[in-house]
């Protein structure tokens, strides 16, 4: 039966490695989507992963177990064994078993089809409290209250509910898309007709594909009051700049809820630091759940939703509710809560946009590699444990090496980016560039990142803490002198949109790491998942400089 | 014109040709060993009572109840008596299983005066189907119907006790006188009317004749169906797919087997008194392969398998009487391909006399005494036997299994909880391949009939390649197994990572420094990635390689309290400066030699929480390596010989034909 060998390697630890030079690496790619996670991307092997949630997943979006089978025997390069088959099958069996319903008598119920489990289910501990009356074998009351924190239990104890008890309609407001010099792209309307139809769920895009959009066209679908909850103040803004310009939406009908204002109006947009904010034990203002009749709830960035919001959310479960993301996974792994209480996946962008988007070596990571004086070691040496890694980050020896490559690309847009105010205090007064650190005066920052985006100045120095990647685009050379850039994924995509060189240039990214040191450390983390990003990486010592070519 | 008939299963034998021996051979495989030499010979064998009991075990339901059926008739009855006393209306079907006791030597004579052979008469009891031999002065039909209208109901529950047999009873003064007038009790009024008669002072039976009316004539309750059930639930998958999973399953296992046995000195496990392996140290193999925590139980039975394939097939053996190292049988068994190691496999756990799934009830353990039994080989043969049956990609599942197994043997059936073992079976079956999805796979018609893996299935076996793809992100991966050198050379290089049909290893300094104290250096550690390499070296690796090199070895320490050399000013400072300088008795000799009065593996404990890379050297300064891998003695394997091939018994039945020429 088969021809040429597989593109796909399948692995017992339930890994899925890709070849991506593989003839069949693309259409493999689209037929293992729906249910694996990609986890790495490296230059030449991608690695996907197979997870309950990510079956789950793929049950929710209609996907059977068959399906999944089918594809990873068809695509797998050697014999898959029987018992992983076996294990996918039983997995995906296990979605859908629990229903929770809505009852002409009893209102709130959990159904199952399969006494067995819905007596599991019931003897459980973890469910004390949060079901009422057995009306049958095949059916259960639950309290209105706990229909979120049931899905929760239910998820944990591997039995995820599909939750088919359908949402209020809250308060009508009327939305309406106004495309006249822009058209909402097909995959965005899938993304709305998708969520739509799934009732509440997760929409994952890479960034930059129009989350925003798929958020505005989604509440135009509900024609209701909308709660947008975002990451922070700056993100807020965009957000209602992209509403007002893509809905028929006014100014009026807009409100900010975060640190400094407090409008609560038909579209209210709020910021997740001023929801989980707490005041003497409790959180002031959980009011916004409560203050209008939402129709929908936006949750942008969900892979970042704190705890907090997480409790409030389970609160929420009759209402619609669309998380926007460009990944799943969670550095805290609480991807199971997001499937429970925002609920299952139910788009992601193909292939080829996430490739367009930058999935594949957006930039060129170089580490410059420092040694230290000898007088700089001891003094290391000598430190306490916790000044180590702020001595060797900090290091004067290091001052040269970032001369020389700033001096290497004058004229081309450069940021320089620490995490020590003192060393970056006196890194700009060298360099002769202005700064940007946590006290600098929003007024000011505007107008410094509007002057670099005009290309007025083209060297600027941030501090880490400054939150500046938002949205300080085209930048064409970065270089990090201390601070781990960030731990994850989420972070090498900002990476990707902090450097966005125009034509065909490349843009570099520098790290100036400092030898034998903790420093050193850091940046393997980094040069680890850069490259699992599929960024390009080199390492040269700090002597080699001028050997790199110019731009 | 045929001759007289026989006179005796003897004279039977003597006009048989040389397919009914072989059939006789196949069907009692007991009577091969040790070969019989002339056909007398064999009738003596096989008219001792241990090889017709074994030959009764091995019938199926059918043949079982026909035998029964002929133990309850008088010697020398027909057919036709057979069939009425089964109430069986299929006449070939008892035609045929009369042929087949015939085949096995239980029967001889004309279909209208059989003989079932003594023992096996014998084997039955006193009351075959729970009959007594017929009356002396039976009852009519008639008389029997009166007796029990005229006894009444109260007798009843009396006769339900005893009408499906045994038909005797305990019972003080049985021969009392008793008239329908003067009887009190049920006892009485049915010994009165004949129902029961006195057997002797102590015991009362019941007469054939009104067992039989009561039992609607029939000698069993259920008659068991002439053919064996069906085994298929009438789904089927594609048998190629069913045959790849399989396969994949077969992989696996050897890779698990590979892992699990390079691995056990690392694992040290301690042997139990009883020569078992501890829950702990079972717990341990789990870890070590990563399996899957879904089903723990099953998670445990089959790392239990593993270590008991690995110690029946000699891969392993204990030293010390405690603990198991790798033989060096294992060096010569990774040399093999992968298809003929499974097929190695496959047999040993055919032929082991041990039920493996019991090593991992409550309180048994694996290698332990509790799993022996001498019937595991054959019942694995048996239903085997039952699999390859079916076509490839049937699904059969282990519920429909055990029910046809259990026609197949009743005799075991009512022993041992057939359908909890057959599922237990069935498991390892997935596990070594032989079935896939609940499906029969090629690999079962394969071990059923111990035969070579045919090329279509072989050429599903990967080759091992010796190419890895090192990627930036410092990972290499192997895109297929590895052979075994390439392996262990990438283990020592970096840590792994992932599992599975191919391998994922990450490189990092540690890993690294490991190579390096094994004796590598970055030259060879270069070398050895570029010619492993289809994509080259990548540069952060390169990078990796040197600066750990140049880290390597800068700092070396040797026993003499202890001493630490190291040119390296910093380190010295830092040393000195460390607050466990003191106790560790650390001080300069010279700029560049620090000595302590301390071991040196506590010095160099303090040097690796301090990061540092130190080397150490022996007494004549050379760089110590990483010691050689040991190796336990060889273990012999004995299993216990399987029943003869076809080929055997078609030899021995040659010779047998020729004895009477």
């Amino acid at each position: 039966m088969r021809g040429e060998p597989g593109p796909l390697v399948v692995q017992s630890d339930r890994t899925l490695l890709l070849e991506v030079d593989h003839p069949l690496a693309d259409e493999c790619r689209l037929a293992i989507a729906p249910f694996a996670e990609l986890e790495r991307a490296p230059e030449h092997i991608h690695t996907y992963r197979l997870t309950p949630l990510g079956l789950w997943n793929a049950r929710a979006a209609g996907h059977d177990a068959e399906q999944v089978v089918d594809v990873l025997l068809t695509y797998s390069r050697y014999p898959v064994p029987s018992s992983l088959l076996v294990d996918v099958a039983e997995t995906m069996d296990r979605y859908g078993r629990l229903r929770i319903e809505k009852h002409p008598v009893h209102g709130l119920v959990l159904v199952s089809s399969d006494p067995a489990v819905l007596t599991e289910v019931v003897l459980a501990k973890q469910v004390a409290g949060m079901l009422g009356q057995v009306i049958d074998a095949e059916t259960v009351v639950v309290h209105p209250s706990e229909r979120g924190h049931l899905k929760q239990v239910l998820l944990k104890l591997g039995w995820p509910a599909e939750d088919l008890a359908g949402y209020v309609n809250g308060e009508r407001h009327a939305i309406e898309l106004e495309q006249d010099d822009w058209t909402l792209r097909t995959y965005q309307q899938q993304a709305v007709d998708s969520f739509w139809q799934g009732g509440s769920g997760v929409v994952v895009l890479p960034c930059g594909a129009g989350k925003t959009i798929v958020g505005a066209a989604s509440m135009a679908r509900a024609g209701a009051t909308t709660l947008i909850l975002v990451t922070n103040t700056v993100s807020a803004r965009q957000w209602r700049d992209e509403l007002l310009r893509r809905t028929s939406l006014t100014p009026d009908e807009i409100g900010e809820y975060s640190g400094a204002r407090k409008e609560i109006r038909p579209v209210t947009i709020a910021t997740y630091q001023v929801i989980t904010t707490k005041r003497n034990g409790v959180h002031p203002h959980l009011e916004l759940f409560s203050a209008r009749d939402w129709g929908l709830v936006v949750y942008d960035e969900v892979h970042l939703l704190p705890a907090p919001v997480f409790r409030m959310t389970a609160d929420l479960q009759a209402r619609r509710r669309l998380g926007l993301t460009a990944t799943l996974v969670r550095e805290d792994g609480h991807e199971g809560d997001v499937f429970s209480l925002i609920g299952p996946k139910r788009f992601d962008a193909p292939w080829k946009d996430l490739e367009n988007q930058g999935w594949i070596a957006p930039a060129e990571c170089i580490e410059v590699r420092v040694t230290l004086r000898d007088d700089e070691r001891l003094a290391y040496a000598m430190a306490d444990a916790d000044m180590k890694y702020r001595l060797a980050a900090t290091a004067e020896t290091k001052q040269r090496a970032i001369l020389e490559l700033v001096e290497r690309h004058r004229g081309t847009p450069t940021l320089v980016i620490g995490q020590y105010v003192d060393q970056l205090d006196e890194l700009a007064e060298q360099l002769g560039a202005p700064l940007i650190k946590g006290s600098t005066p929003t007024p000011r920052r505007e107008e410094l990142y509007a002057a670099f985006r005009s290309g007025e100045i083209d060297l600027l120095v941030v501090s880490k803490v400054a939150n500046f990647s938002i949205d300080l685009p085209t930048a064409e050379v970065a270089i990090q002198v201390s601070g781990a850039f960030g731990s994850r994924q989420e972070e090498a995509q900002r990476l990707g949109r902090l450097l966005r060189p125009s034509g065909d240039k490349t843009a570099r990214f520098y790290a100036v790491v400092s030898r034998d040191t903790s420093d050193a450390d850091f940046a393997q983390h980094r040069q680890r998942f850069l490259a699992e990003q599929g960024y390009s990486y080199r390492i040269i010592d700090s002597e080699d400089i001028d050997q790199l070519d110019r731009q | 014109m045929s001759p007289a008939a026989p006179r005796s299963l003897a004279e039977t034998l003597r006009r048989w040709k040389a397919g009914d021996f072989a059939a006789l051979l196949q069907a009692r495989p007991d009577l091969c060993t040790p070969p019989p030499r002339t056909v007398a010979d064999l009738v003596t064998r096989m008219s001792t009572g241990g090889s017709t009991l074994h030959a009764l075990h091995r019938l199926n339901a059918w043949q079982h109840v026909v035998a029964e059926a002929l133990a309850a008739l008088p010697d020398g009855a027909t057919r036709k008596d057979v069939a009425t006393l089964l109430g069986a209306t299929d006449e070939l079907a008892v035609r045929r299983g009369i042929a087949d006791l015939r085949a096995r030597g239980l029967v001889w004579g004309a279909e209208g005066s059989l003989h079932l052979v003594a023992q096996a008469r014998t084997a039955f009891g006193p009351w075959p189907g729970g009959l007594p031999e017929e009356s002396a002065h039976p009852l009519t039909e008639r008389q029997i119907g009166a007796a029990l209208q005229a006894a009444g109901e109260t007798v009843r529950p009396l006769l339900d006790q005893l009408v499906w047999g045994p038909p005797t009873g305990r019972v003080r003064n049985a021969d009392r006188q008793v008239t329908p007038e003067s009887a009190n009790t049920p006892m009485e009024v049915a010994l009165a009317y004949g129902l029961l008669r006195p057997l002797d002072p102590d015991t009362v039976v019941m007469p054939r004749e009104v067992a039989l009316h009561l039992r609607g004539h029939r000698l069993v309750r259920t008659l068991p169906a002439p053919t064996a059930p069906d085994l298929g639930t009438g789904h089927r998958r594609r048998a190629d797919l069913i045959d790849r999973a399989g396969v994949g399953a077969a992989i696996t296992v050897l890779r698990d087997i590979e892992q699990l046995v390079s691995s056990i000195d690392d694992l040290d496990v301690r042997l139990l008194r009883d020569g078992g392996l501890g829950a702990k140290d079972l717990n341990a193999v789990v870890t070590l392969l990563r399996l899957p925590g879904v089903h723990p139980e099953r998670s445990q039975a089959y790392a239990a398998l593993l270590v008991e394939l690995a110690w029946a097939a000699g891969l392993v053996n204990q030293v010390n009487a405690e603990t198991l190292l790798p033989t060096a049988a294992f060096d010569q068994w990774l040399e093999r391909p992968a298809v003929e190691r499974w097929s190695g496999l496959v047999r040993t756990w055919i032929a082991t006399p041990r039920w493996f799934a019991w090593s991992v009830r409550p309180k048994a353990h694996a290698l332990g005494p509790d799993a022996d039994w001498r019937g595991a080989v054959d019942l694995r043969h048996g239903l085997l036997a039952v699999c390859a049956e079916v076509e490839p990609g049937t699904v059969v599942g282990a519920e429909a299994l055990g029910r046809a197994y259990a026609w197949h043997r009743p005799a075991l059936a009512s022993q041992l909880d057939l359908a909890e073992m057959t599922a237990q079976w069935w498991e390892e079956a997935a596990a070594l391949g032989l079935q896939a999805l609940d499906a029969v796979t090629g690999l079962m018609v394969v071990a059923a009939a111990d035969a070579e893996v045919p090329a279509v299935l072989a050429e599903e076996f990967p080759e091992p390649i010796d190419e890895l793809i090192l990627q930036s992100d410092l990972t290499a991966v192997a895109p297929g197994p590895l052979a075994h050198e390439v392996g262990r050379t990438i283990r020592l290089l970096a840590a792994q990572e992932s599992r599975g049909a191919g391998g994922v290893f990450r490189f990092s300094a540690a890993s690294l420094r490991r190579a390096f104290d094994a004796g590598w250096n970055a030259d060879r550690v270069l070398a050895w990635l570029a010619e492993h390499s289809s994509t080259g070296v990548p540069q952060p690796l390169e990078y990796l390689v040197g600066d750990v090199a140049r880290r390597h070895g800068r700092i070396r320490v040797g026993t003499v309290g202890s001493w630490i050399q190291t040119d390296d000013d910093a380190v010295v400072s830092q040393l000195l400066a460390h607050p466990e300088a003191g106790p560790l008795g650390l001080r300069r000799l010279a700029p560049s030699v620090i000595v302590a009065d301390a071991e040196a593996d506590e010095v160099v404990g303090l040097l690796h929480r301090l990061g540092l890379s130190p080397a150490a050297e022996d007494s004549a300064g050379r760089l110590v390596t990483a010691p050689t891998r040991p190796r336990a003695r060889p273990r012999p394997v004995e299993l216990p010989p399987g029943p003869p091939g076809p080929e055997a018994i078609a030899e021995l039945a040659e010779e047998l034909a020729g004895s009477l020429s």
